[in-house]
């Protein structure tokens, strides 16, 4: 009898950790992350179908954000990543970049590079830039008179308390910040000033990410807000009174930054999935139902499309603002951390 | 007297109404017929059902929910009953540092729990791939509901059923079988139930732990959430707070809710 | 932690030697909980100790700077109130509004009864996050509350983003817990003890006070735990209806951790939050034991 309770005791060990391990990504498998909600379905649907038949391949999905497959990539450390190819924004890429995570994207292997727009194309090629969703201002059209025209434009009083700002869990916060100290400043680096400046903006609505702030605007909780394109004219397709405004000063953007880690075992297949991401055809899908700035400088935006995707051409390319990472990395990130929490939240 | 009965039931109404105002607005929005999120719905339809019926990625998510949770009620069934024997019957000394540790994990904020694991599955090379760390993660939480709903009928228990059975020769097994089971059975459903839902609506420790392929419902819904706010998220949750109230009926029909102990000793 | 001792009396334990080899029932327990916890925990406890560089998650190499960091930060000892207040007046409130809602269900009987438990434990059964959803629609600038708030009053409420909104979502989330824990302490009354003082004309407030309120107090003290623990940590709910507004000890954890790449300050910051939740918990049963004591002398 004791025999038997200790071997039921053992099988039922067993049993769980058996459970756990039911299947590993096998060989043919690449593992790619992706955004959760519609970005999730439509890659599913429209895009991944084609390269699995193309390569024979199967592609598996880590759904998320940013942030948590940054924290996932830096806990498995270089030689074990958790995944093939991470699709994510630069704002929390290029800390694992600088720390060597990612492998270079050679003319060879990627072939399609060749056709990005050189202002998307990243240092070393150590990454690059597979679709761009430009940041500007969104307003209600059925509740704002005065449309706002430049960033600065935001402090006007006749927006007080109808504002929403991404909060400092974003990616778009960093850049924002920067933003506002080279407008005023003339210079991206002073933290202080720019997080002081928007404290002025205050009472405002913080938002997490980029859905929430399409709710507030939607629900009229806000009236204007800081926005990306693709998503305005998401909103607008569903008959949201919104308008989308590309300010005097320019955009900045969120960007899917797309890198093949370094400890993939997988390589090949990484690279044939960031060069079919690149390529024509896939990148007319982005812009044709997601309204992305396609990187691929060969897709045509023409008719009705161009006044939904307002960033296509070069010059509009060139209006981006880009920053330096390496100084955001560099301890000027846990700066702007401390001294939002500090200067904006829960004082 | 009256007027005291009248008081409370008033109270205890507004306080029912309150708890209960967010799942209508939940159904009210899932049954929305317009293109997104608004209170009051504009008309009544069932197009975001269909919807969320036809999105893979929800239904994929239910499912994968549905299985981890029902491993994790295994298990931490089990282990929780046996714990719970051991521990209220035949510990002496280590008694109270045995039951601290199994209800630790629920006095640790799961979120770091999370993190903890995170870098612990990383760090010994187990990895987040397949089930097992949300396995782990979710039976860690789920095994302090069983143990306590269990210790808490043991505490009642009447010994002197098992010693007639046992003197009557009935060896260990056939006396948990007969006798110990049929008796403790109210706070082994109840606790199983406790950690079904805990596991199924986890989202703290699912958050950092989902793998690969596999993403729990919670976490399909808050980031469907978190990119589009259309009212086919509040059809899914419909539907699982649905089939959560008939897990719930069924326990109800099969041993009665009022048997079962729901004091969560934490 | 004498309070949860209390709720287990001793049993005499069953005769050596023969069920000697019971002690094999709780070894799975424990194994899953020191590999899969204390390990864990303990690795935390270890990189809270190390040296963070500017670029990099961290070296192993001592350092007590974490820790100085931490404590001697008055920010940090700013959220940390914030979120014990926030937590307390939680459970407070849900004590308010739970007592009742438990009363009043073990007062009940049968089918009614049955119905009233479901209504308890329904919204248990939908998820946090959505639930979050939801009060962020019914609390928002142009919401159901704001709406009824401004034809009373004819002004606007901003609720969102403020302590008041989390607070909302929280007592929400934890009632049924409180409720239920009640209720459990109360069905253990025994009706005669009520009918006793009765038949000896006492009034049902004195009755209420002296009899059952004393002997619900292990459900009140069990529920008060449960809930204080869960609020403490809660990360859902304030990041949702605090609109990041409301800053509470595990929202800033997780991004020094996560956001700000800080694994040693994250995991320091964390010991100390540990540290001071396991004091007040420690007070609290304290506070529950005398006051239990007191009533039963």
């Amino acid at each position: 009898m004791r025999k038997m309770l200790a071997a039921l005791v053992v099988l039922l060990m067993l049993g769980a950790f058996g459970a756990g391990a039911t299947k590993a990504a096998g060989a043919g498998t690449l593992v790619v992350t992706s955004y959760g909600g519609p970005w999730e379905q439509f890659l599913r649907k429209e895009i991944l179908p084609g390269f699995e038949s193309e390569t024979g391949a199967k592609v598996e999905l880590s759904v998320g954000l940013s942030r948590d497959w940054v924290a996932k990539i830096r806990a498995a450390g270089r030689n074990n990543p958790p995944f093939d190819v991470i699709i994510a924004n630069t704002t929390w890429v290029s800390a694992i970049r600088k720390e060597g995570f990612f492998t270079k994207l050679t003319p060879e292997a990627v072939p399609n590079l060749k056709d990005v727009w050189p202002e998307l194309r990243i240092k070393d090629d150590m990454g690059v830039i597979s679709l761009v969703g430009p940041l500007g201002i969104a307003y209600r059209t059925d509740l704002i008179t005065k449309v706002p025209k430049s960033w600065k434009d935001l402090w006007d009083p006749a927006y007080k308390g109808k504002l929403v700002i991404y909060s400092i869990a974003n990616s778009a916060n960093p850049m924002f910040t920067m933003l506002v100290s080279r407008i005023f400043k003339g210079n991206d680096r002073d933290i202080d000033f720019a997080i002081s400046k928007i404290a002025e903006l205050r009472p405002f609505r913080q938002t997490d990410f980029s859905g929430d702030m399409e709710i507030l605007l939607t629900r009229g909780e806000s009236e204007v807000g800081i926005l990306d394109a693709p998503a305005a004219s998401r909103l607008k397709s569903q008959g949201v009174p919104i308008q989308w405004v590309f300010p005097r000063e320019g955009v900045f953007m969120f960007e899917q930054d797309t890198n093949v880690l370094a400890g993939s075992t997988n390589k090949e297949l990484a690279f044939k999935f960031v060069n079919y991401f690149l390529s024509k055809p896939v990148q007319e899908k982005w812009s044709a139902s997601f309204w992305w700035t396609p990187a691929n400088k060969t897709v045509k935006i023409a008719g009705k499309l161009a006044t939904e995707i307002p960033v296509h051409t070069q010059a509009q390319i060139r209006q981006i603002m880009r920053w330096d990472w390496d100084w955001v990395n560099a301890g000027a990130r846990e700066q702007m951390i401390d001294k939002w929490n500090r200067e904006i939240v829960g004082r | 007297m009256r007027r005291r009965g009248v008081l409370l039931s008033v109270v205890v109404t507004l306080i029912y109404l309150f708890l209960l105002v967010p799942i209508v607005i939940v159904v009210l929005a899932a049954l929305n017929a317009g293109n997104y999120l608004a209170f009051p719905p504009q008309g009544i339809s069932l197009r975001w059902f269909i919807k969320a019926a036809e999105t893979g990625p929800f239904l994929r998510s239910f499912v994968f929910s549905l299985k981890l949770a029902g491993w994790v009620t295994a298990l931490s069934t089990v282990l929780g009953t046996m714990a719970a024997l051991y521990i209220v019957r035949h510990s002496r000394r280590f008694r109270t540092v045995l039951r601290l540790a199994i209800v630790a994990p629920l006095q640790f904020p799961a979120i770091l729990t999370g993190i903890a694991l995170l870098i612990f599955f990383f760090a010994t090379g187990l990895g987040t791939r397949g089930m097992r760390a949300l396995f782990i993660g979710h039976t860690l939480l789920a095994l302090p509901y069983v143990f306590l709903t269990v210790s808490a009928v043991l505490v009642g228990f009447d010994r002197s059923l098992e010693e007639a059975a046992q003197s009557l020769g009935a060896g260990p097994l056939t006396t948990f079988r007969r006798v110990t089971f049929p008796l403790i059975k109210g706070g082994v459903i109840s606790g199983a139930l406790f950690a079904f839902i805990t596991s199924f609506d986890q989202f703290p420790i699912s958050l950092l732990l989902v793998s690969v392929g596999n993403t729990t419902l919670p976490i399909q819904l808050f980031d469907y959430l978190r990119f589009s706010f259309d009212p086919a998220a509040a059809a899914v949750s419909t539907v699982s707070v649905l089939m959560s109230v008939a897990i719930v009926l069924l326990v109800d029909r099969l041993v009665g809710l009022q048997a079962v102990s729901w004091s969560g000793q934490g | 932690m004498a309070g949860i001792d209390a709720a287990f009396p001793a049993r005499p334990a069953a005769a050596r030697g023969r069920f000697s080899w019971l002690w094999t029932l709780i070894v799975p327990s424990m194994l899953l909980l020191v590999v899969f916890f204390l390990v864990p925990y303990l690795n935390m406890v270890r990189m809270s100790f190390l040296l963070k560089p500017a670029d990099g998650p961290y070296l192993p190499q001592f350092t007590l700077n974490n820790y100085a960091k931490a404590v001697l930060d008055p920010f940090h000892w700013r959220v940390l109130f914030r979120t014990f207040w926030m937590a307390g007046l939680t459970t407070v409130l849900t004590l308010i509004f739970g007592y009742p809602l438990a009363y009043h269900l073990t007062a009940a009987s049968g089918r009614r009864k049955r119905w009233l438990l479901m209504l308890i434990i329904a919204p248990l059964l939908m998820s946090v996050v959505v639930r979050g959803f939801a009060w962020l629609i019914l609390l928002g600038r142009v919401g159901l509350v704001n709406q009824v708030a401004h034809w009373l009053t004819g002004r606007e409420l901003v609720l969102i983003g403020t302590p008041t909104a989390v607070m909302i979502g929280l007592v929400h989330v934890f009632i049924p817990f409180m409720a239920l824990s009640i209720a459990g302490a109360l069905s253990n009354i025994s009706p005669d003890v009520i009918q006793a003082a009765r038949s000896l004309s006492a009034s049902p407030w004195r009755t209420f006070w002296r009899i059952v309120w004393p002997l619900s107090l292990p459900g009140v003290q069990a529920g008060g735990l449960l809930v204080f623990i869960l609020a403490v940590s809660s990360y859902v709910i304030p990041i949702l209806l605090g609109n990041s507004n409301v800053l509470v000890m595990p929202m800033l954890i997780v991004q020094t951790l996560l956001d700000a790449f800080n694994w040693p300050l994250g995991s320091a910051l964390s010991m100390v939050f540990f540290g001071l939740t396991a004091a007040t918990v420690a007070v609290f049963l304290r506070m529950m034991g005398r006051a239990m004591g007191w009533t039963r002398a």
